[in-house]
This record gives C-alpha cells, structure tokens and sequence, in this order.
C-alpha cells in the first residue's frame, strides 16, 4: 500500500517535471537585444540583454518571443534568441521530450508506432516513377478561386509587400 | 487584318524577348562556343536557354513522380486538399500564380519539404508534425514556392547536367528535348540530395516571409519554425538530409533577421487563417 502511494506519487513528480520541460525551453540571445514590456518596439525596456544571455522561453506572438531573464520577465525581438541551446551537462530538452513524445529515440529512423521511414540520399537516387501518385495529386490541386473563396472565408487580407533585397 | 495584327504582335514579342536574353549570350550559346565569359554560369537567362515553363511542368512532373516513389502521399484527403488550398493562396501572391500548383504531404518521418519545378511541392509528415499554426505552414509552403518562382532547382540541374556532359553536347542536345529533359532530372529524385547555391535558400526565405505577408498571415511563422528545426540534435537522423543540403536554420535566421530589420512589423499580428488541420 506504502509502495504503491510512493510509486504514484513519484510517477506524478516524473510527469510534472516533463510539462514544466516541455512548457518552457531554454534558449539564448545571439545579439544585444532590449527585454520589453510588451510586445512592441515602442513598449518601456526593462533591461537590454547583452548577446549570448541565458534565457527561458515562454511563447512566441508575431515577431516577439516572452522570455525570462537576468530575473525579470519581458518581450524580445524573436530573431534575436535562439531556442534549445545545447547545453553542456545532458539536461533533458524540450526537444527530447518531443522526441519521447513521438516516438523517436534519436539514433534510429524508425518511428515505432507507424513503421514511417525518413529519406536517404540513396533512396532518392534510385526512386523509380509513381504514376499514380501523381495523378492523384491532380485530384487534390486546388484552384486559385477556391483558395481565394477560402482565404475570404478566414479572413486572410491580401496585402501588398515588396520583396526584401538581399542583406549587403 | 486580324491575321496581320497578330503576326505584327507575334514578331514583337519576339523581339522583345530576345533582347531579354542577351543577344550577345544568345550568339554564343548557338555557336556552342565557350569565351571568357564562362564565369558568370549563373546568370539565370544563360542557364536557362532552352528550358521553357512547358519544360519546366515537365520535369517537376517528372522528379515529383520519383519523389512519390521512394515516399508516397499521406492517404488522407482531406489533409492533401487543406495543405493544397493554403499553398495557392500563398502561390496565388507571388507573380506565377498561373502555374499547375500541387502540394503534398509525403510519408517521410524526416523533417523537410521539397520544391519540384513548376509548381510541384511536397514536405514530408515528418515536418507537418512540427507545425503548430496555419501560419507556419503557410510560410514553410512559401519558401518552397519562392524556389519554384525563381527555378532555382532548374538552374542546379543545368549546372550539373553541364559538368558532366559538356556544354556543347548539350547544346545541341537541344535539339531532342525529350533527351535533354531526361539528362537535366537525372537518376529518380536525386536533385533534392543535392544542395542548392546558399543565397537561393536565403532568397526563398525572404521570399516566404514577403508571401506569407501578402497573403495575411504572420511573416514571422517561418522563422519560427526554422527555429524549432533548430533546435532539433543535429545528430537526429530526421534532419541529416535537410542539414546536408540547407545551410544552418541559425545562419539562415540571421540573415533574415538582416533582410527582415522591421519592415515586416506592420504585419506581424496578424489574425486571419483557418486552423492547421490535425493530423495523427
């Protein structure tokens, strides 16, 4: 009885602390960058973040991810962390619990619950025609009316936007 | 008189054309002669002599097929339809939205997406699985359709097809466009183990976010999930193939964080989309 309230009460603890994993990442800053207090350009800085600061990461929302760091809580731009930093030590990530989570263990290919197999460069060299495949993808192609009719739908706003130069 | 019309039409489009192509190259390219100039094999008119879109369908047709058979389509419709609806919305913002666009979500437990010429584009359920919002599918599809638009795929065929024949040969290999389609796709699907040149990967990133803009979704979807393929073990073997051939997802979001600055904000909370359709 003891044992089994010990064993229910550890599998608990183990389940929590792979949500509190999963829930927030770790990641860092690759370039001095302010913490906001919400997610605008214009929005008060709480502390400026010189490159390479340890960060947890809590969520993305358009270009801003929430983050804590250096003890306080604000908005940085997102392209300026990087998520799931390796860190030494072997700490279990968030992308290992992912991996748990999908069945994949890391060295193998092999998901086990499917039987689905990634692609090698062997196999794409030696792929031989499918057809029919392709054929049925012509049964599935959406029209440009169709997809316009879905767009409006969900209230997907054509805007117009240059394309961005190349960086010098 | 219609008759003459057209022919007056038909002759200055040709015209207009070939001033497109510089007539220069064009003279070199008939005369099968090499001259100092073969330092720039990556002006995209020269490499592209000889390839019309009528080819271009042709060999995405051709390389999609292999593709399908080392991995076929998920079996499930109603998936295929959605990611098929919101891809041509996104294609339908760049400037061929005419093309024959098909997308599909192939049975690959890797984690990757591949563009076919002429609109053919695929990315593995392995990526799919990765995606946590319309939004990021939408931008994974429109850097796809950013190296179909710029036939980036065509021009590394080119290239190769040229090293290992010959220019010359296959000048006027030219001439038997069946031959010449079948020497530029090469064994299977073997184009996508290839990599292409860096700055077209870079090129159809922004080229994604400008797409996924335009078309109301949140153009920071695609860094997002660049930065979860990121985040994945470098040593996971479900990104040794896309990490072979891809330029690093951290080098790649630095450059578009230099490409991007702030002129994207205007768009980034962005409401629109449906919900990414779930799959098991």
């Amino acid at each position: 009885m003891h044992f089994k309230t010990w064993i229910t009460g550890l599998t608990l603890l183990a389940g929590l602390a792979l949500a509190a994993a999963a829930s927030a990442e770790s990641g860092s800053t690759i370039k001095d960058t302010p913490l906001k207090d919400k997610p605008f350009v214009d929005a008060r800085t709480l502390a400026n973040l010189p490159a390479r600061t340890s960060v947890e990461i809590m969520e993305r929302k358009g270009g801003w991810t929430r983050v804590k760091a250096a003890g306080k809580q604000g908005w940085v731009r997102m392209l300026n962390v990087r998520a799931g930093q390796a860190q030494a030590g072997g700490k279990t990530s968030a992308q290992d619990v992912a991996a748990l989570a999908t069945g994949r263990s890391g060295s193998g290919n092999i998901v086990a619950t499917s039987g689905i197999r990634g692609l090698s460069e062997e196999e794409l060299k030696s792929a031989k025609g499918n057809p029919d495949e392709l054929k049925k993808m012509d049964k599935f192609a959406v029209t440009a009316k169709d997809a316009g009719a879905y767009a409006l739908k969900n209230k997907l706003q054509r805007r117009s936007v240059s394309y961005l130069p190349a960086p010098q | 008189m219609k008759q003459l019309i057209g022919m007056i039409l038909v002759f200055f489009l040709a015209l207009g054309s070939a001033q497109a192509i510089k007539l220069d190259d064009l003279k070199e390219k008939l005369s099968g002669k090499t001259s100092g100039d073969s330092s720039q094999p990556t002006d995209p008119k020269r490499m592209l002599l000889g390839v019309s879109e009528e080819d271009e369908i042709r060999i995405g047709q051709e390389v999609g097929a292999n593709l399908l058979g080392a991995s076929p389509l998920v079996p499930n419709e109603a998936l295929q339809r959605y990611v098929n609806t919101v891809g041509r919305w996104v294609a339908s913002q760049s400037e061929r939205p005419n093309l024959p666009w098909h997308f599909g979500v192939i049975e690959s437990s890797d984690v990757n997406a591949f563009a076919a010429p002429g609109g053919y584009v695929f990315l593995t359920r392995g990526l799919y699985m990765k995606l946590t919002s319309e939004g990021e599918l939408a931008g994974v599809l429109a850097h796809e359709v950013g190296h179909v638009i710029k036939r980036h795929h065509i021009e590394v065929m080119r290239k190769g097809a040229a090293i290992s024949l010959g220019e010359s040969y296959l000048q006027k290999k030219v001439q038997d466009k069946n031959e010449y389609i079948k020497n530029l796709v090469g064994n299977g699907a073997e184009i996508f183990a290839r990599s292409l040149d860096k700055n077209a990967e870079f090129e159809a990133d922004r080229i994604g976010v400008v797409l996924s803009a335009r078309a109301g979704y949140d153009p920071y979807s695609l860094p997002a999930v660049l930065q979860k393929i990121g985040a994945i073990n470098p040593g996971d073997t479900s990104v040794a193939l896309l990490f072979k051939t891809h330029p690093h997802p951290e080098e790649r979001l630095l450059k578009l964080s230099d490409a991007m600055g702030e002129s994207l904000a205007p768009y980034e909370n962005a409401k629109g989309g449906g919900k990414l359709y779930k799959l098991k």
